[in-house]
């Protein structure tokens, strides 16, 4: 008993002097323990193009072998984030390549603030105040550079004793000299917007960063106006007829697509495209290729175009925790560090925005050290208004609609002034789906939309990537623009064949197994959905490996050769994967597929197809 | 005592027990003050310190403020004056131009302030003094249309960083024909150099110093791998650091409108550091300072912190010398605790033997008690032995009388006279014998606990002229003089149980009436003595005679049941030693008092205290008034009455004056015939001195021709007078005493017309009525067959209760007036029998009387018959006249039911 009342005052003594000292740390082990606690999280990314499963999805998966990473293809534009967000369904981290700041600041708190970050002090202050909010706040990091420029095929034009170009008055002459020898001067898919908006852009980057240019752009940028300055666009405008008159630029032009143009690029029947350092290693082009810059009246006034592969955010919800923030900020710093830049186009022809980061230019770029140096780099005007504007008016003037350059200059400032109205609502979608996958089942919201697809095209069998569908659908009214954001922006092709039993094994044997394609699985997210027939998978140490094909449970005919639709990159998978199965004859949909799904919606009033349970996996 | 003094023991110990601690409560108390005090003056020295050092920190950073400001405002005026000279020439070509700024450097010394001059031209390139270099990486930063801008540009074309001061040319200048204009001017300042102006020495190379935007982010990209806050936005980090005291960031940011610098602190990593930020708002730059909370007021964190120390050593010295000081007193309360459980046992073994002591006192108590009880035991064995002797003598007494006188009558059965003195002789012993039974019974009731107390609204008065009806033919048998008297009776309507006042009142009188010699005289006083409570009146009743008087040693023991004194005299009276004591039982019982004084041969007092509560019926004080009296003449030679009259009536509102003699009276009704306003009523006392109340009556009636009411107050019998006074023209006669409720009666009967003598002149009640008769009892249903004849009655007799509802249910409405009821009968007894009638479907179920008639008299008795649906209840034996009375006063009830309901419908 007298020792237990001595060791109470002893006690208190004690007490008494951590009050006086002041103790109570938190150990290393809790730390420790706190960090642990981070791991095995899921984690939902957005990739702006499908692109990003060749090899970027992958590294972020061996990078985090701990994160169970849902991975989906977004539709590239903010608006369908702003959608997702409505639906309070945004992605933990979001990419996007169109991107401007004023498009984004109506619902950045919903955005993570990465500011007060280690990530966001590794950028150039030179790039990082472009997405820097007035009171200091950075939701959105930029990747590398993407280097848009003239690709020239010099081959071509020394067969021709044609010089490459130095100045804008030798390039007009150029594809003179072109056009009188029966060769495409310069070619582009002039039915995508970016394109338009580029080469309109690209053509007077000189006269857009002079003074006034930038002054301008500075008002517009920040909100203070929503037209063009006659004194800055009349000229851009001037040269953009100018250049649809000498470089032969039709309404055929409109009809192409990225894979056609470099298919005609490549055939030598046309010497110029327009494209980025990326696809010219894409499309192999880079051995006989000159990435040209956008030429001005003198050497001095020429200008490569360029812009971020892509931006990155995360969402505000991801890192309510402490501990789930970190998590997310080391993806994304893992997404943005070299190692993380060098898996979206093999780490060439881009220029880093991150301090302390050397991307090895190719030889392609040699023209572009002196750019770089000058800092003759124009980074394009994106805002949405910019895209859709310059769509309209550049395919107008293709076709004649705006015949000279007043017009088509005034016909953009009405388009840009024009308020927009609340688009109809054209849809409403009864049952929403999650796009989770589960392993016994597979993706409800995939399956719901390659079921749909299935009906629509008709055929007996179909297979699609599940990343094809942009992530939960939500029950509810839809606008047209809304029906897009349901499937992924880019645009797959639908392959359709005739294939047997052994056929479809070969062809899954390819898709499940073959990696660095348009296509390739990254991880189960991104496992491959069939719609009329059933697959049993098993989980092999190196990936996946198909066990078996089944319609309704049972075996299919060996007998009988089945109707196949396949959704997926012709060019870049799907032509190669269909010939690993023995299918060389294969034809294609007319319409798109991301407007068979708006048609089936809005134009049929019917619903989607209901998901059913269509893989296995083991 | 004892249990006090174990209370006590206990308190003791207990004191002893706690008392061991009490040196602790001190120690304790002392622990708890050191730690508080220390909590609180550590938080006090803390908050001590953060107030110096963020107010040295304030002041250094105000200083280097006011010099960078200094600074900046220098280049500034530097950067004019170049612009001045460029802009003052003209240039043949880029070349002169950049020879000129080369010659402007010289002129200027820039080198030696590690400071350049540019131009941009209107593509956005800059030039220096060697010429082109390419577009300046700053260029959107001096896009916005203003004329001045400063900033840090990490720019491509040198390596490092520099502060920009940049100002637009008023025009832009041409340069030879090449068509390149130049727009703005720049100075670049390398930052290192400015470094002196924001570095403090004060803090060594401690401080780490960012230069930051207004919101927060950094200016530059140079950024220090050892930076504390390697974030972009820095404020934003801070947002997120622990402040333990002093302002947040956002605070810190609102202050710094009001205040040029502010400081705070924060902690990262387990580490406190202490920040300042000054904003140079003309330049949209702000300036932080951090460092480590160590290096900032070092010296007074020295001087506190040695101060903690020696508080510290003082609280433990203290706090030592406090556990020693324990220990020594702990000690001491040991010895002290031996001591006094030495002094504890000595007092124990004290007490042991005290206790043994009084054990012993206890025992011989207890065998006196014993002895005592015993004697009692035997003395109540005795008296009983007594009583039984006595009950034996007093129940054989008038039981040989009656089978003696029994005997006799058959034997003179055919001599009249004899038959009638051996039956009167027969009635009196069998009354004397029913008394007798009754007592016993009561008796042996109240002892069991078993009698309650009926309460009902009952008016007192009432109760006394009833008993004053009963008992005064005995106090005539006896020739004694009987006097009610009745003293300041203010509340006559009282809840009370009025058989038993009724049986304590009668057993007092009654004995009165025995114990006084012939002639005697007995007063009957009613008082209602003063009370404070405002619901109970207080009510003595005094039974006084002058007759035989008890010994002292009789009057201890009066209320003893089965007690009487033995004497002579006493003997020959017949009585069952009962009666007193089921008085004292039923006072005690009424939560009364009663007292008596007596002398031998003097007479006794029967003192009786009730309180009694005040009933709420009022009475109709509104009588007076709606029947128009408003003045009375009152004449009694006995002014204290006139005058007792006079207040009672007054306090209704009726004028009272009064007389004291019948002359006067007669000139006083005289006089008031002549005003016009004659007396509403004249009251007279009968025997008056001079001329008598009836002779006055007579002559007031004689000189005066209204038809006023005169009543008639007198003590005496009205018989007597009953002829002469009604001849003289007295209207009624009053009782004396005065009762207010009496006299209202009475008046309200002259005034209805309702001679008493029409009542007197009825015949019986029971004439011409047939009766149903319920009894199981031969005998006593002959008897009652008998008696009823002789009222002039019929009667039909069933033996039991069912044969009689039956009967009655046959019967033609009107054949039976009224019903008979015994309740205890085989097959169906007398409640049941009543509420099978009652109950019935004959017209007559609920309105025929039924009277129960048994031998059971007890309140509760009646209380039941009634609760069966009977209208009254008579005892048997019965006898006619209280069953003539009892049936009238049933009759006459209804009656006025009936008039009432009646005159409601109407």
């Amino acid at each position: 008993m007298r020792s237990r009342k001595w060791s109470g005052v002893l006690l208190a003594g004690m007490m008494l002097l951590s009050f006086l000292t002041g103790c109570g740390e938190k150990s290393a082990d809790d730390r420790v323990e706190s960090k642990e606690q981070s791991q095995n999280e899921k984690v939902t990314i957005a990739f702006w193009s499908d692109q990003m499963t060749e090899c970027y999805g992958k590294y972020l998966q061996d990078k985090f072998p701990n994160v169970e990473f849902e991975f989906y293809v977004a539709t590239n534009s903010t608006d369908f984030y702003r959608f997702k967000k409505e639906h309070d369904n945004l992605p933990d981290i979001l990419t996007v390549r169109r991107f401007a700041l004023k498009d984004v600041a109506s619902w950045r708190d919903s955005l993570m603030d990465l500011s007060d970050s280690e990530l966001a002090n590794s950028f150039y202050q030179f790039y990082l105040r472009n997405y820097t909010y007035d009171d200091g706040t950075v939701n959105w990091l930029p990747a590398c550079a993407e280097i848009d420029s003239i690709i020239m095929n010099k081959t071509l034009l020394d067969e021709n004793d044609i010089p490459v170009p130095a100045n804008y008055q030798e390039f007009v002459a150029v594809c003179r000299k072109l056009s009188e020898l029966g060769i495409r001067p310069f070619l582009s898919d002039f039915g995508a917007d970016y394109t338009c908006m580029e080469i309109l852009q690209g053509l007077s980057a000189s006269q857009l960063t002079s003074q006034a240019g930038r002054e301008w752009r500075q008002k517009y940028e920040s909100g203070q106006t929503n037209q063009l300055s006659e004194e800055i666009w009349m000229p851009v405008f001037e040269r953009m007829q100018e250049f649809i008159d000498y470089a032969g630029i039709t309404k055929k032009d409109m009809e192409g697509n990225v894979d056609s143009v470099f298919e005609v690029y490549k055939n030598h029947q046309a010497a110029m495209v327009r494209g980025t350092g990326e696809e010219a290693v894409r499309y192999s082009i880079d051995r006989e290729s000159l990435l040209m810059p956008y030429y001005g009246k003198t050497e001095e006034d020429n200008w490569y175009l360029t812009y971020p592969a892509f931006q990155v955010a995360a969402s505000a919800k991801a890192g309510e925790t402490s501990e789930r923030r970190q998590l997310i900020l080391d993806i994304m710093e893992a997404m943005l560090n070299e190692e993380g830049l060098k898996h979206i186009t093999g780490g060439q022809n881009m220029i880093a925005y991150n301090k302390n980061i050397e991307l090895e230019p190719s030889s392609l770029l040699e023209n572009l050290k002196p750019y770089v140096e000058d800092n003759r780099l124009y980074i394009r005007l994106a805002s949405a208004d910019m895209f859709s504007c310059s769509k309209t008016i550049v395919q107008g003037m293709i076709t004649g609609e705006y015949p000279d350059a007043r017009s088509a200059f005034e016909a953009f400032n009405a388009m840009m002034g024009k308020e927009k109205e609340n688009a109809p609502v054209v849809a409403h979608i009864d049952n929403g789906y999650p796009y989770a996958f589960c392993a016994d089942g597979g993706s409800q919201a995939a399956s719901a939309i390659m079921n749909t697809l299935r009906e629509e095209v008709g055929t007996e069998l179909l297979v699609g990537q599940s990343i094809n569908v942009a992530g939960d659908i939500a029950a509810g009214d839809y606008t047209e623009e809304e029906l897009g954001f349901l499937t992924m922006g880019e645009s797959p092709s639908i392959l359709l064949c005739e294939m047997t039993r052994e056929q479809l094994y070969d062809y899954f044997r390819y898709i499940l197994t073959t990696p660095g394609m348009r296509g390739s699985l990254i991880n189960d997210s991104t496992l491959y959905v069939s719609s009329g027939f059933e697959m049993e998978i098993r989980r092999t140490d190196t990936g996946y490996e198909l066990e078996k094909l089944t319609i309704d449970g049972g075996e299919l005919d060996h007998a009988k050769s089945y109707s196949v639709a396949v959704l997926g990159n012709e060019v870049l998978m799907q032509k190669e994967a269909l010939a690993a199965a023995g299918v060389m004859d294969y034809t294609k949909t007319e319409i798109p597929y991301k407007q068979i799904i708006i048609d089936r919606l809005a134009s049929k009033g019917k619903q989607l197809a209901k998901p059913v349970d269509y893989i296995t996996l083991r | 005592m004892v249990a006090k003094r174990e209370d006590v023991g206990r308190m003791n110990s207990s004191r002893r027990k706690y008392g061991r601690w009490i040196p602790v409560v001190p120690a304790v108390c002392l622990l708890v003050f050191l730690l508080i005090g220390g909590v609180y003056f550590t938080e006090y020295l803390q908050e001590q310190i953060f107030v110096e050092r963020t107010t040295q920190l304030n002041e250094i950073t105000s200083q280097v403020r006011t010099n960078l400001n200094n600074a900046l405002n220098a280049h500034w005026n530097y950067l004019t004056t170049a612009a001045n000279e460029l802009e003052r020439r003209e240039y043949g070509s880029v070349r002169d131009l950049t020879e000129y700024i080369r010659e402007l450097e010289r002129i200027l010394e820039t080198d030696n302030y590690s400071s350049r001059l540019m131009v941009l031209d209107h593509r956005g390139n800059c030039y220096d003094k060697d010429g082109k270099h390419g577009i300046w990486t700053d260029i959107d930063r001096v896009s916005g249309g203003d004329m001045r801008y400063t900033f840090i540009s990490d720019t491509d074309s040198y390596d490092g960083s520099y502060w920009a001061f940049v100002q637009r040319l008023r025009e832009p200048i041409e340069a030879g024909v090449t068509g390149t204009s130049f727009t703005h001017i720049v100075l670049l300042k390398d930052i290192h150099t400015l470094t002196e102006y924001y570095d403090s020495a004060a803090y060594g190379s401690q401080s780490e110093t960012y230069i930051l935007k207004s919101n927060g982010t950094r200016m530059y990209d140079d950024i220090s791998d050892g930076d504390t806050i390697p974030a972009y936005n820095v404020l934003k980090a801070l947002e997120g650091m622990e402040h333990q005291r002093g302002l947040s960031v956002t605070d810190l940011r609102e202050k710094l409108a009001e205040k040029d610098v502010v400081s705070t602190s924060f902690k990262y990593m387990d580490k406190e550091y202490y920040y300042c930020i000054t904003l140079l708002a003309e330049y949209d730059t702000m300036l932080l300072f951090l460092l480590p909370a160590d290096f900032v007021a070092s010296g007074t964190v020295d001087m506190v912190g040695a101060v903690i120390r020696m508080l510290l050593i003082l609280a433990f010295l203290l706090f030592g010398m406090m556990i020693l000081a324990l220990v020594m007193v702990a000690r001491q309360q040991k010895s002290v605790w031996l001591f006094k459980q030495e002094q504890e046992n000595l007092r124990r073994q004290e007490e042991m033997n005290r206790k043994l002591e009084e054990s012993n006192i206890m025992l011989a108590r207890s065998k006196e008690s014993a002895e005592e009880a015993f004697r009692i035991a035997e003395e109540a064995n005795q008296a009983k032995s007594s009583f039984l002797s006595n009950m034996s003598h007093d129940i054989r007494t008038p039981m040989n009388a009656i089978v003696g006188f029994a005997a006799l009558l058959t034997r003179d059965a055919e001599n009249p006279d004899k038959v009638r003195e051996y039956t009167r002789k027969i009635t009196s012993s069998s009354q004397h014998l029913l008394g007798l039974i009754n007592d016993i019974l009561d008796i042996s009731k109240i002892e069991a606990g078993k009698t309650t107390l009926s309460l009902s609204d009952e008016n007192l008065v009432e109760l006394i002229e009833n008993i004053d009806s009963i008992i005064r033919p005995q106090m005539r048998a006896k020739n004694h003089s009987f006097e009610v008297i009745s003293r300041d009776l203010r509340h006559e309507q009282v809840v009370m149980d009025k058989l038993r006042l009724n049986q304590i009142l009668l057993n007092l009188l009654s004995n009165a009436v025995k114990y006084t010699p012939d002639g005697g005289h007995i007063t009957l006083t009613v008082q209602e003595l003063p009370q404070h409570a405002r619901q109970f009146a207080h009510f003595r009743f005094i039974v006084e005679d002058n007759g035989y008087g008890m010994s002292e040693e009789y009057v201890q023991t009066i209320f003893q049941a089965f007690t009487r004194e033995e004497n002579s005299i006493t003997n020959k009276i017949q009585g069952t030693g009962l009666g007193m004591a089921i008085t004292k039982n039923l006072v005690d019982l009424m939560g009364g008092n009663i007292v008596v004084r007596s002398k031998k041969g003097k007479g006794s007092v029967f003192t009786v205290d009730l309180q009694l509560h005040i009933s709420e019926q009022s009475m109709d004080y509104g009588f007076w008034k709606k029947n128009g009296i408003t003045k009375i003449l009152v004449v009694d030679d006995e002014e204290v009455v006139c005058e007792h009259i006079q207040a009672a009536m007054e306090e209704l509102g009726v004028q009272v004056e009064y007389a004291l003699d019948g002359h006067t009276a007669i000139a006083m009704v005289k006089q008031s015939a002549q005003k016009g306003c004659l007396y509403d009523v004249v009251l007279l006392d009968w025997k008056m001195p001079g001329m008598d109340g009836v002779e006055a009556a007579r002559r007031i009636r004689q000189e005066i021709a209204q038809k006023i009411p005169i009543l008639i107050l007198t003590g005496y019998d009205w018989e007597e007078m009953e002829e002469e006074a009604r001849e003289a023209g007295i209207n009624a006669f009053l009782q004396k005493p005065f009762f207010l409720t009496s006299f209202r009666q009475r008046v309200d009967l002259v005034l209805h017309q309702e001679s008493e003598q029409e009542e007197r002149d009825e015949q019986s009640i029971l004439h011409g009525m047939h009766i149903l008769v319920a009894e199981d009892n031969e005998i006593n249903a002959e008897i009652l067959c008998e008696l009823l004849a002789m009222a002039g009655a019929t009667c039909e007799i069933f033996e039991n209760g069912q044969l009689a509802a039956e009967a009655f249910a046959r019967s033609e409405p009107g054949q039976y007036q009224i019903i008979l009821m015994d309740v205890q009968m085989p097959v169906m007894n007398g409640y049941e029998t009543t509420r099978v009638i009652r109950n019935s479907e004959h017209p007559l179920a609920s309105g025929i009387p039924i009277l129960a008639m048994t031998a059971n008299a007890f309140a509760e008795d009646i209380r039941d018959a009634l609760e069966a649906g009977m209208n009254a209840h008579v005892s048997k034996p019965v006898d006619m006249a209280v069953l003539e009375k009892t049936i009238r006063t049933v009759l006459e009830g209804q009656e006025r039911l009936t008039e009432r309901r009646s005159s409601e419908d109407g």
